[in-house]
């Protein structure tokens, strides 16, 4: 399997859209799809990618909602600055993750300074990791039409999406392999710690086991955290996230989660982000 | 079976590299514009991820899915694909749903129960290599977006 950056251009794209319309041969006549059986799991896991495994801070939003739980992640993200410098570059790529955390969940309604401000952070992040020069452009662009209100709110929430979903995940990255995954880690990590925190002012811990109640991902990043079979150095926020998922996996590895849980999974989160 | 990178449409417009090969424009192209027709009507993106993949080849995606949620999953192939199928399955690995359409586009919709880890099978049941934009090329791009609202 093998991934590489690819260049695309928008009206070279604008004219294959014709394609898309049905200027292709005649397909050969295809038996109806069969209904489809059982699959082997440990297989299917062993194989599988799992770039679209983890939810978005947006989609977080979303289930909240769902849940019945009013209350805006946006809102309950703090007016403090991550900085996403550092020498361990482990540490650039969760910083990183948690502001693309609070700019998808804020892109409504934060001021503009602060949104040009967490934008700065992704970019300096993101080059610092390698993401390379149209990754940059991108970030430029964007910043760029945030400045001269070339871009609405909802436009900007689009693209950010975008952005956090489809591109950040998908870049190869100097830093390597383990980028990926801990910027999803601080995004995620952003996540959970205010879900926690909706779940727990809105005192509906029965909200828990459909929000947080997901093994599989922690677990993806604890493998990444851990180093991936490889001897990580010691470093006081990796440690302190390597402990923290391990407890936060127990908790969401139970069936049903209890207020007590909840807490538990806000004291963890919030004592990996507090190092930030 | 290889994955492949997707960039931004406000990347397409900073670039100045040449084009990429047309099979796999074609697929990202399908797909994003299906997203972009879908944002209108509540639908937001998680990912959109691209796989090329032989006659016959499946690629699997995990997915943690939110209860009650609503997911829309939708693929399309390049035209050298002629048929995408695609299968959901939950975490014992039985189907919970899958795509009817035929042609080189395929599409589901799931709203789970329970939030739980699924499958995502995207598979090339057949192409047609004579389609192909790259002759010799005996594999299809397929992009998947999953959206959800």
């Amino acid at each position: 399997m093998t991934r590489s950056a690819r260049i695309l251009i928008w009206p070279a794209m604008s004219l294959l859209l014709v394609a898309c319309g049905g200027r292709e041969e005649p397909a050969p006549p295809v038996e109806p799809p069969a209904t489809p059986q059982a699959i082997d799991v440990d297989a299917a896991r062993a194989a599988a990618v799992p770039t679209s495994l983890t939810p978005s801070p947006a989609e977080m939003q979303a289930a909240l909602a769902r849940e019945g739980i009013a209350e805006s992640l946006g809102l309950l993200v703090r007016a403090r600055e991550v900085v996403v410098e550092n020498p361990n570059l482990d540490q650039v790529a969760v910083r990183t993750g948690v502001v693309i955390a609070d700019v998808v969940l804020t892109a409504k309604e934060a001021p503009k300074e602060v949104l040009l401000s967490r934008l700065g952070s992704i970019k300096k992040g993101l080059d610092l990791l390698g993401g390379g020069r149209d990754l940059q452009a991108t970030l430029d662009e964007l910043i760029q039409k945030i400045q001269s209100d070339a871009i609405t709110r909802e436009g900007l929430v689009k693209e950010m999406d975008e952005l956090s979903g489809a591109v950040i995940p998908e870049i190869e990255y100097e830093a390597g392999p383990r980028c990926v995954p801990l910027i999803q880690a601080g995004s995620w990590l952003e996540g959970a710690n205010l879900v926690s925190t909706a779940v727990r002012k809105a005192q509906k811990p029965e909200a828990a086991s459909v929000l947080l109640r997901q093994p599989e991902v922690v677990g993806y990043f604890l493998g990444y955290v851990k180093g991936e079979g490889q001897t990580r150095a010691p470093d006081q926020v990796l440690d302190k996230l390597e402990t923290s998922l391990t407890a936060i996996q127990g908790i969401t590895k139970k069936p049903t989660l209890t207020a007590e849980d909840v807490e538990l999974l806000y004291q963890e989160t919030e004592a990996v982000l507090k190092l930030l | 079976m290889s994955l492949r990178v997707l960039l931004p449409s406000s990347i397409l417009l900073a670039a100045l590299s040449g084009p990429a090969a047309a099979g796999p424009d074609e697929a990202e192209t399908c797909v994003r514009e299906l997203v972009t027709n879908a944002y209108p009507h509540g639908w937001a993106v998680r990912t959109i991820t691209q796989v090329d993949l032989g006659e016959g080849e499946t690629c699997h995606y995990l997915l943690t899915l939110y209860a009650g949620v609503e997911y829309r999953i939708t693929s399309c192939g390049d035209p050298s694909a002629t048929e995408v199928d695609l299968v959901l399955y939950d975490a014992d690995g039985q189907p919970r749903t899958h795509d009817v359409t035929r042609g080189r586009s395929g599409e589901l919709a799931f709203r789970p129960a329970t939030t739980d880890t699924f499958f995502l099978a995207v598979r090339v049941a057949a192409r047609t290599p004579a389609s192909s934009p790259q002759p010799g090329v005996s594999r299809s791009s397929v992009a998947t977006a999953v959206m959800y609202r």
